[in-house]
């Protein structure tokens, strides 16, 4: 506490140079992959330059774009409806409706993928249930359509969740002026609400672009040839470093053009923020007769992103015909997940509130610029991440190397954009004031952290952590090469079986990753049930 | 809030105690680590196996076997690694070329055929795995289609949009690889263009996905590595799965293994070497035939009666040590557009 | 023939009575003011005329057309009542031609956007953002976002209590006049009885969800009907006396009626009716404290007999804290009976 008291001190007096300080080693810390790509790139010099300008890297560039663009618009749209219907209307059954419509978030694409194909493939489950009718093939659900598709079904509550906090805390009057100039629901909609919901949605397409760029398990499974899989097939075929370097700075170039975009988005919309607006919308909207084609569509939803993977994983974990030839170790495995997730959560949530202080209360160009860094981690696919962690790891720091330590910073250093979105959101909201008051009152600088600005921020704190705890339990290729020897989890478990092509296998790890990450989402829920 | 906060020295308590532990828990010099690019599923048993035997303790690192490589490459000198053991050698090539992997004594290499081994004796295949088409045998009547008599033969039109392949894969461009070095880069290059022209369906590195494919009537066939089919009908007997060889030494019956190096930096040789050596045992060429449904590469193995007989094979004549020109086979793949 | 009225309306929030059995008439191009205190149901009732609530029973009906009664529901965007926020509820993504386009249609939008900013006197702000206005600024552009329709009602909730004391007589004025050019039929709900007195022709007080009185300013501050009234609209002295008829005896002696009245009563002495005087005879008061106002002053009487009053009296009289005066009333006093 004493270290920490002083740091904070130091802060104060120099008008947040302390709390820069500890921002900035945070950032070196997360940057560790972009200085290793940057190392492995160099090494490839004039060469490396004419082999990103071939036009086949600009193909699946191009490629990658594409994917996330519909990705991004196909999420946007279905979670922002789901959002809608189940916060704001009188729809049977919301909250139940809301949870299962969040699962999809819980499963890995590579399960969800693999799932769509076997209902939607062209002999999947949907074709043999049309057979009588004569269909013996489907269209091919492969490719661009099949890629966005899954990834839409698998990210689309990214958005629900922004957005129904944003719903839940919107001020009543502003529909209410629209109405009474007119408008009818449709226009409220469109004219009001969705402005108002915009830094909302531009987190949620953040994080979903950024997810769609990092992916690999669905790309693959659809076929589709996206830039994560060419970086994949770069290490995997020729183990050639540095070209693979190469392309994955093309991603953080990438990502950074995003978060600038989303920055630019929020920025506006919150100077935009004139009203106090205090009242908020508790009154629900008879559906009426929409009520049916609203429960439909969340049906659908529900069928294809939370039902149908959990069935086939049901169907393959009954299959009476394959017994393990090794202890699957399941319950040290849940065991293992849910402590270091717990933990990685905690360790995001440490490290994103001095981030997010020095993002929204400072003015300094370089310092905002220098935490958007912090995003590229999760834009990155997991094995670049890895691989940088391993040489750092294995060169720098031996005695760390393959230690739960070293596995957490590799999960921070991919989620911390979760822990940064939830907390920044959060802080935004909190008036200066309240410290300020503190500080006239006389307590101390961490006193002030722990009584003002960590309780007036928790909600947020908690869901971002949340948020964290679900993608650490799913996460693969960092867990696989910086967990300490002999560490199994539920995803390494499932990668294990998909490997040797046991799908059976598969299924039990896969319902017990599913089961433990609704705690994670449980949590998400509870803060909302905090917030009335 | 109180409420709240004790959640939080409760999670800041569990950081601590979870944070100290793994680092008192690290392992002891004498511990064997291996890094296995095959799953655990596969060679969990036979790794216990040689514990029970010679008393070593032994670690365990599994991962993907280019991936697992790849860490190796980065951890470089530093690497805790004494034994690198993966399927593919294009993986062992990779890490022999950068000079990661130590000379294997004789008395090791030399149970294993020429063929089947490094020309330095830096590693030595542990156990083998055929190139092979598989098919859907009800499809492929319906279809009214003839099995092709070579791989060559796969550009045929009556084929078109009907084969599959996994060219992200390793054992994949390994194939490629042999094309070129017994018909010549034009010839090779020019197969992977009709391929690809041919509309042959990729399903990138995964051939269970393949496999799955053609079991469910995706499409009728495809090329693969000949092991897949065991853990699918595993799964599901009633899988309509077949093998097909194609005969006459052809390019595509080429024989592949998976196989283990000693790291150069290993703190413990002998263990590594004898855990190399473990695995060319009779008990553990008999597991690999038995329970991976491999090959063996040592003499007296009974084969696994589900596996067509290596002698019955017709085996393209290829050195495996010269497929480690890899470069050249994935940008020739790459410029076929069979990636895109 | 009223504009708008409300017939026996009744709201119920679970077991709370919002609105009590309300009746209301408006005529047309009227400033009615409902004043009460926080949670007398003003503001509900506003927003059952706007249409966000629906009554649990009675009729309302605008320009003869009935909005809400049994099973005729017509929804707020189909009653041409427009509405003023107490946060103003400008949309924060619009600027402020756009703000006040919102409600408009057809060809002519620029020139009604046009028209209602130089009502407001605003023109040179069409670009600007609600963020970049005042609070004053961002009332007027509301009123005349609400105005542009041209609607047949006008309903403001608390339009000043978002502003600073100093900025509120200035905007009051100003928005009185824009609405008295405007032509519209006004109700708005304040708790601010100086404002409501100022600014309306009507004033309907109200109290636990029903309207106690309504009537013009002058006559409500003269003539309340009950003692609440009397000490919510305007400050109120009361003293027990004995009516007889004409006049009542209390502390200050025999007193004049305005409405013949007998028995046990309260007298309603408003401060400015108390006049003191510094003879050197029947010195009956002692002055206890004192606030300048510039314009008036308030004083602060301790009577003999230990009952304390507030009196008003011009600036130009010179007291000092406990100086002994002698109190009188101007003029006639109402009563109420006893309770």
């Amino acid at each position: 506490m004493c270290l920490l008291d002083g740091l904070l001190v130091m802060t104060i007096r120099t008008r947040f140079t302390g709390l820069k300080v500890i921002s900035f080693l945070i950032i070196a810390v997360v940057s560790l992959p972009l200085i290793y790509l940057v190392l492995r790139a160099s090494a490839s010099g004039i060469d490396g330059i004419n082999y990103l300008l071939q036009p086949r890297t600009l193909t699946i560039l191009s490629n990658s774009i594409l994917l996330t663009i519909a990705v991004v618009i196909a999420s946007a749209v279905i979670g922002t409806l789901f959002a809608w219907i189940t916060t704001r209307t009188n729809l049977p059954m919301r909250r139940v409706v809301l949870i299962l419509g969040l699962m999809p978030m819980v499963i890995p694409s590579y399960i969800g993928a693999l799932t769509l194909v076997a209902a939607f493939g062209p002999v999947g489950y949907l074709q043999q249930i049309l057979e009588p009718l004569g269909i013996r093939r489907l269209p091919e659900i492969y490719g661009f359509f099949g890629a966005s598709f899954a990834i839409t079904i698998f990210t689309y509550p990214y958005f629900v969740l922004p957005v129904r906090a944003a719903l839940l805390g919107m001020d009543r009057s502003l529909e209410e002026a629209a109405q009474s100039l007119g408008c009818s629901r449709w226009q409220i909609f469109w004219r009001v609400t969705l402005p108002a919901l915009r830094p909302s949605i531009a987190a949620g397409a953040l994080l979903t672009a950024l997810y769609t760029l990092s992916d690999f398990g669905a790309v693959m499974v659809m076929r589709y040839n996206a830039f994560a899989r060419a970086i994949y097939v770069t290490y995997n075929s020729s183990f050639d470093r540095s070209r693979a370097a190469l392309l994955a700075l093309v991603l953080v170039a990438l990502t950074l053009l995003l978060v600038q975009l989303e920055r630019r988005v929020t920025h506006k919309a919150q100077t935009y923020r004139a009203g106090k607006g205090t009242t908020t919308i508790t009154k629900k909207l008879r559906l009426g007769r929409w009520q049916i084609p609203a429960f439909g569509f969340c049906a659908v939803l529900i069928g294809i992103g939370t039902l149908l993977p959990i069935g086939i994983l049901l169907g393959w974990a009954l299959n009476p015909h394959v017994i393990s030839p090794i202890d699957m170790k399941l319950g040290e495995a849940s065991w293992s997940a849910v402590t270091t997730s717990v933990l990685t959560a905690v360790v995001v949530a440490l490290a994103a509130l001095p981030l997010a202080i020095v993002a929204r209360r400072t003015t300094s160009y370089w310092s905002r610029r220098l935490v958007n860094l912090t995003y590229i981690g999760n834009a990155l696919p997991g094995i670049v991440i890895g691989l940088a962690l391993v040489f750092f790891g294995a060169n720098s720091m031996p005695a760390l190397y393959q230690t739960l330590p070293l596995l957490i910073l590799g999960y921070t250093v991919r989620f911390l954009p979760y822990g940064l979105a939830a907390t920044g959101s959060a802080l935004a909201g909190v008036n200066p004031a309240f410290d300020e008051t503190a500080q006239s009152l006389g307590l101390r600088p961490w006193q002030r952290l722990f009584r003002v600005t960590i309780p007036l921020t928790w909600a947020s704190i908690i869901a971002g952590m949340a948020l964290v705890f679900l993608n650490t339990m799913k996460e693969l290729p960092t867990t696989l090469m910086l967990s300490p020897i002999g560490f199994v989890t539920p995803a390494t478990r499932i990668w294990m079986a998909s490997e040797a092509g046991m799908l059976a296998l598969i299924g039990l790890p896969g319902l017990i990753l599913i089961g433990l990450s609704c705690v994670g989402l449980a949590i998400l829920l509870w803060r909302d049930n905090l917030k009335g | 809030m109180r409420f709240s906060r004790m959640i939080f020295l409760l999670i800041l308590l569990t950081c601590v105690v979870l944070a100290v532990a793994p680092i008192s828990a690290q392992s002891t010099p004498e511990t064997l680590t291996i890094y296995s690019g095959r799953g655990e599923s596969l060679v969990g048993p036979i790794i216990t196996l040689f514990t029970e035997t010679t008393g070593i303790p032994v670690e365990v690192v599994y991962g993907n076997t280019a991936a697992v490589a790849n860490q190796i490459l980065e951890e470089g000198a530093n690497s805790p690694a004494d034994v690198y053991y993966g399927q593919d050698a294009g993986a062992l090539g990779a890490l022999a070329k950068a000079d990661m992997l130590a000379t294997l004594p004789a008395e090791i290499v030399d149970q294993v055929a020429p063929a089947f081994r490094s020309p330095d004796g830096l590693w030595v295949g542990t156990s083998a795995r055929a190139r092979v088409l598989v098919y859907n045998p009800a499809l492929v009547e319906e279809l009214g289609l003839e099995l092709p008599a070579s791989i060559l033969d796969l550009t045929d039109p009556v084929y078109k949009g009907l084969v599959g392949w996994a060219p992200e894969n390793a054992s994949f461009q390994a194939q490629v690889t042999a094309l070129r070095v017994l018909l010549g880069e034009e010839a090779a290059a020019q197969w992977l263009a009709d391929m690809v022209a041919n509309e042959t369906v990729g399903f990138g590195s995964n051939n269970t996905n393949l496999y799955l494919a053609v079991a469910n009537g995706e499409i009728p066939m495809g090329i693969s590595n000949h092991y897949y089919m065991f853990g699918i009908l595993a799964d599901n007997p009633e899988a309509p799965l077949a093998h097909h060889f194609f005969p006459g030494k052809d390019p595509g019956s080429l024989i592949n293994i998976a196989g283990a190096g000693v790291l150069a930096t290993s703190d413990q040789p002998e263990a590594a070497q004898q855990f190399v050596a473990f695995l060319l045992s009779p008990v553990a060429q008999q597991y690999f035939t038995s329970q991976t449904y491999e090959y063996p590469v040592i003499d007296g193995i009974i084969l696994n009666p589900l596996l067509t007989p290596l002698e019955t094979i017709e085996v393209p004549e290829i050195d495996l040590s010269d497929l480690d020109d890899l470069q050249t086979t994935l940008t020739m793949i790459e410029e076929s557009g069979a990636l895109d | 023939m009223s504009l708008l009225e409300l017939h026996q309306v009744s709201l119920r929030f679970g077991s709370v009575k919002a609105v009590d059995d309300i009746s209301l008439n408006v005529q047309k191009g009227q400033f009615v003011a409902l004043l009460g205190p926080s949670g007398c149901g003003k503001t509900t009732t506003l927003r059952l005329i706007a249409g966000f609530e629906w009554p649990d029973s009675g009729i309302i009906s605008i320009k003869n057309r009935i909005v809400a009664g049994e099973n005729i529901r017509v929804t707020p965007e189909e009653r041409r009542v427009g509405m003023v926020f107490q946060e103003y509820a400008l949309f924060p993504h619009l600027d402020v031609a756009g703000n006040i386009a919102f409600g408009l249609r057809g060809a002519d939008k620029r020139k009604r956007v046009d028209e209602m900013l130089a009502l407001v006197g605003l023109s040179d702000y069409a670009k600007r953002m609600p963020h970049e206005l005042s609070g004053g600024q961002q009332q007027r552009i509301a009123l005349a976002r609400a105005l542009a329709p041209a609607p047949d009602v006008l309903l403001l909730d608390e339009p000043f209590s978002n502003l600073d004391a100093a900025l509120r007589t200035q905007v009051r004025t100003e928005v009185r006049s824009i609405l008295k050019k405007s032509g519209a039929t006004c109700i708005f709900v304040t708790h601010d009885q100086e404002e409501a007195l100022s600014l309306a022709d009507e004033v309907a007080v109200m109290f636990n969800g029903q309207v106690a009185q309504m009537a013009e300013p002058q006559r409500l501050y003269s003539h309340p009907v009950n003692r609440n009234i009397a000490s919510f609209v305007g400050e109120a002295n009361f003293l027990p006396g004995e009516a007889n008829g004409h006049s009542v005896s209390c502390l200050l002696g025999q007193l004049p009626l305005a409405q013949a009245a007998s028995g046990r009563v309260e007298v309603l002495i408003r401060p400015e009716a108390l006049r003191l005087l510094d003879s050197s005879d029947h010195l009956n008061a002692e002055i206890m404290w004192r606030e300048f106002y510039g314009h008036d002053q308030r004083i602060g009487i301790l009577l003999n007999d230990g009952k304390s009053l507030i009196a008003r009296a011009d600036s130009s009289a010179n007291y000092t804290v406990g100086q002994r005066v002698t109190v009188e009333v101007t003029g006639a006093v109402q009563t109420f009976a006893k309770l």
